[in-house]
């Protein structure tokens, strides 16, 4: 009910927000899926129908001022257990207002406030999503200064600090603030500063500094790196640094170092951060070559190194090679990857082909999409070593704005031993005032 | 009658296929490089304001409303209008119409050329060739995308290098969302960029925000909101490098274990132990072994052994998080029965253990208090 009402929002609103130049554009998903799964050891059957919607507006009354939304609701139409289950959330929903060039307030041109529930990620020390407020502020001189803080609504800090069996602890409130002062030239230098403090229950969870650089001395190469330190523990969180070189047009190549202490990703009133003070480190080299523009190559190497209580240290390599070829004009594409990935217990193995094949019938593009994943692991994991899964979807235009993918998958899996599903989905693009009909989503990565 | 039916559903399965083939096509109708307009050969002969007049007043997105008519070509090309379709149309006898493209743009040509005396100034092929002086669309075959001026002349020109160096992309694009991320190298999707990006967003985050919204990141990263894993809810993205592709519940162990702080950037332990627990995989799920002894089901052989490779001590210190994936039950969680001031498990610190040696810490918090109790063993 709640998604019928959501949906039907922006058709209410649309006559008079397109008579006050607002620009409203999104996405409707209707999703209805089946797929058989373990619960508490039982098979069960599930029916879901789910509803996600994402909506965006530009000029909301006022120049600069925005509102983004996403949410979701989902009913189990064959819940075996609950008859029925229903369940939703809010992914974002924020007020964005950019502080426009002209006008009254044009001296604080490059001033963004946000307030709702968002991802805020300002330097090395946090992405998180949050219930709160963002003030971000770059001068035309580059200067760069931050502030956020809010109550966050991700699962890092899901860790339970107090007892079982005592009700009478006295409980807190999660919360966060953090900021950031930095300097930015893009495409040339970017440095910065940034500062993050956590609470959880009432506690002092985390209390990092972050560093930051960026630099290209010249267009065929970039330098970058970021570090944390954690103020709690006096010690280094992770250290991560970069050079990115293009030596020909085709080729680009990639060098990295990282160093982590897997221990500080534990909030300090986890009794589990007492424990440990283990660190790995990794050296690793991406390449790609797009041998045309349809079709590229990509490599990367990594080999890690853990570091042991006795002083020895233990190895692990991870390696992937991939091929991207690009189909018709529009978002085709064929892929073929391999990978192994190592780690001091087990190892995987694994090799994908996907195809996501442009059909042009009766003047419209339908989507064939193929994808076949296979799966070998060293040592046994449940009795068996090998997985396969796979799935074949095809992808219709029905009107313009209005799509439907349809399809099933399915596997064998040491785990899951086997698994099927399948899902039909309705996308509806739609967009009134302005030029919505040509916002488009951001390309893939 | 099992096989007759599968016969039947191969046999069916075969002809739609072919069908579709046969109906089909793997080209896309486009309208592409359709429009055949030399340039250079009609400033030869007419002033840029004859066929794009009023362009001195234009305000706002250009949007392809300065491109001339049927009938402004008219003027001069009348008998190829009523006969000779494909002189300019190369699409013609396909109906391909020609289509505007609006790039979104906050530009009034109006204040530009206040400053810009010449148009070729901004619409040559590139910058270079703007400070070489070349002549207006040299080649000018594809009119239709060759003289939009490209980033590099706004900025290398001097016009405009600070309102790029500093973000401000909003002063000329509405947004950056239909355009494809050129070679700079701090915003590039080069190789590794699925595993590598997180550093180069949290360092330019506005840098990111100019081309995607945060309903984009939070596909992925919404791992206490989303309803499902990415490539659950959008398989037609087949090259899009997400991290839960396949059969990735088997896959899972490997990952955490060769980065353990990965998974830990989005899931927090609760996350990891309500899966096990309704997978069976709990510390309460427990293997009989001979003499009546139990073991939990995740451990190895020798878990319990001080001697052994697979000594619960040397796995905990290397991978904690690992640990607290199911056994974080609070500060009274099982590791505490026996690691405790007095207890048989001896003291579970590392070596050169400091943080919380601060008294005061010690002494005050109630995590530490469940083993030092009353301040016990605190320094």
């Amino acid at each position: 009910m709640t998604c019928g009402l959501a949906l039907l929002l922006p058709v209410l609103l649309c006559p008079s927000l397109a008579v006050a130049g607002t620009t409203l554009w999104g996405r409707s998903s209707t999703y209805l899926g089946g797929y058989v799964k373990p619960a508490n050891s039982e098979e069960a059957t599930y029916l879901p129908f789910m509803e996600m919607v994402e909506l965006h507006t530009r000029r909301l009354g006022v120049e600069g001022l925005s509102l983004h939304t996403g949410f979701w609701g989902l009913i189990d139409l064959m819940d075996q257990r609950d008859r029925y289950r229903a369940t939703g959330d809010l992914t974002t929903l924020y007020l964005d207002y950019r502080v426009p060039g002209e006008g009254r307030l044009r001296f604080l041109e490059g001033l963004r406030v946000t307030a709702g529930r968002q991802f805020v990620s300002l330097g090395p020390t946090v992405l998180e999503q949050l219930d709160g407020g963002k003030l971000h502020y770059i001068h035309r001189s580059g200067l760069e200064l931050g502030f956020f803080g809010g109550v966050p609504t991700g699962t890092h800090l899901a860790f339970q600090v107090w007892p079982v069996d005592d009700d009478s602890y006295d409980y807190g409130y999660n919360w966060l603030l953090g900021g950031r002062l930095g300097y930015i030239n893009l495409g040339r230098l970017g440095v910065g500063s940034s500062f993050v403090h956590r609470r959880y229950d009432g506690q002092i969870a985390d209390n990092d500094l972050g560093f930051d650089l960026s630099y290209s001395p010249f267009s065929l190469l970039d330098i970058s790196g970021e570090g944390t330190l954690s103020l709690e523990a006096g010690r280094l969180k992770q250290i991560a640094a970069r050079a990115a070189l293009r030596p020909m047009r085709p080729l680009s190549v990639h060098l990295g170092y990282r160093y982590y202490s897997p221990d500080l990703w534990i909030p300090r009133i986890s009794i589990f951060s007492v424990f440990s003070e283990e660190t790995y480190q990794e050296a690793h080299l991406d390449a790609r070559w797009s041998a045309t523009r349809r079709l590229s190559f990509d490599a990367s190497y990594g080999r890690r190194f853990y570091s042991q209580a006795g002083g020895s240290d233990e190895g692990a390599n991870r390696g992937a090679l991939r091929a991207v070829y690009r189909l018709g004009h529009g978002p085709g594409r064929a892929v073929g990857e391999v990978e192994r990935l190592e780690s001091p217990d087990n190892a995987a193995n694994r090799a994908r082909v996907a195809l996501a094949l442009p059909i042009y019938l009766l003047r419209r593009t339908f989507r064939l999409i193929v994808d076949l994943d296979l799966m070998a692991l060293d040592e046994e994991m449940n009795g068996a070593r090998l997985a396969a899964s796979g799935g074949a979807f095809l992808e219709a235009p029905l009107v313009p704005g209005l799509t439907l993918l349809a399809g099933g998958s399915g596997g064998v899996s040491p785990l899951l031993k086997q698994a099927g599903s399948f899902v039909a989905r309705l996308n509806w693009d739609f967009g009134w005032g302005g030029d919505a009909v040509e916002v488009r989503r951001g390309g893939g990565i | 009658m099992l096989e007759r039916r599968r016969e039947t559903m191969l046999l069916f399965t075969a002809a739609a296929m072919v069908a579709l083939c046969s109906c089909s096509r793997l080209r896309a109708p486009s309208d592409r490089g359709s429009l055949i307009f030399p340039h250079k050969l009609h400033t030869e002969q007419a002033a840029c304001d004859d066929c794009h007049g009023g362009v001195k007043q234009d305000r706002g997105d250009p949007a392809g409303k300065l491109i001339p008519g049927k009938a402004k070509c008219g003027e001069c090309h009348e008998d190829e209008l009523k006969s000779k379709c494909q002189m300019c149309h190369r699409g013609a006898k396909d109906g391909i119409r020609f289509a505007r493209v609006s790039r979104k743009l906050n530009f009034s040509h109006a204040a530009h050329s206040g400053r810009v005396k010449q148009c070729e100034t901004c619409h040559t092929k590139s910058a270079k060739r703007a400070r070489q002086g070349a002549s207006l669309g040299v080649r000018g075959e594809r009119a239709n995308q060759t003289l939009v001026p490209k980033h590099d002349t706004c900025n290398t020109s001097g016009c405009h290098s600070r309102t790029y160096a500093s973000l401000r992309c909003s002063k000329c694009h509405e947004d950056l969302q239909r355009y494809r991320e050129k070679g700079i190298a701090q915003i590039e999707h080069g190789p590794g960029f699925a595993r590598g990006h997180g550093t180069l967003a949290r360092q330019s985050t506005e840098a990111c925000a100019q081309c995607h919204d945060q309903t984009y990141c939070a596909e992925c990263h919404a791992a206490g909101t989303a309803p499902a894993r990415p490539s659950i809810l959008f398989p037609e993205q087949v090259q899009r490098g997400f991290i839960h592709r396949g059969d990735y519940l088997s896959r899972h162990a490997v990952e955490a274990a060769s980065a353990p702080q990965t998974c830990r950037k989005c899931h927090g332990q609760r996350h990891c132990r309500s899966c096990h627990a309704l997978n069976g995989l709990a510390e309460a799920a427990q293997d009989k072994l001979p003499g009546g002894r139990t073991r939990s089901r995740r451990h190895p052989a020798g878990w319990m052994t001080p001697a052994s490779a697979s000594f619960h001590g040397h796995r905990a210190r290397q991978d904690i998080g690992r640990c607290a994936s199911c056994h974080d039950q609070g500060a009274k969680s099982n590791c505490v029965g026996c690691h405790r001031v007095g207890g048989l498990g001896g003291n579970p610190h590392p070596p050169g253990w400091s943080w919380r040696d601060k008294s005061s810490q010690c002494r005050n918090s109630s995590m530490c208090a469940t083993c030092h109790v009353g301040g016990t063993g605190c320094r």
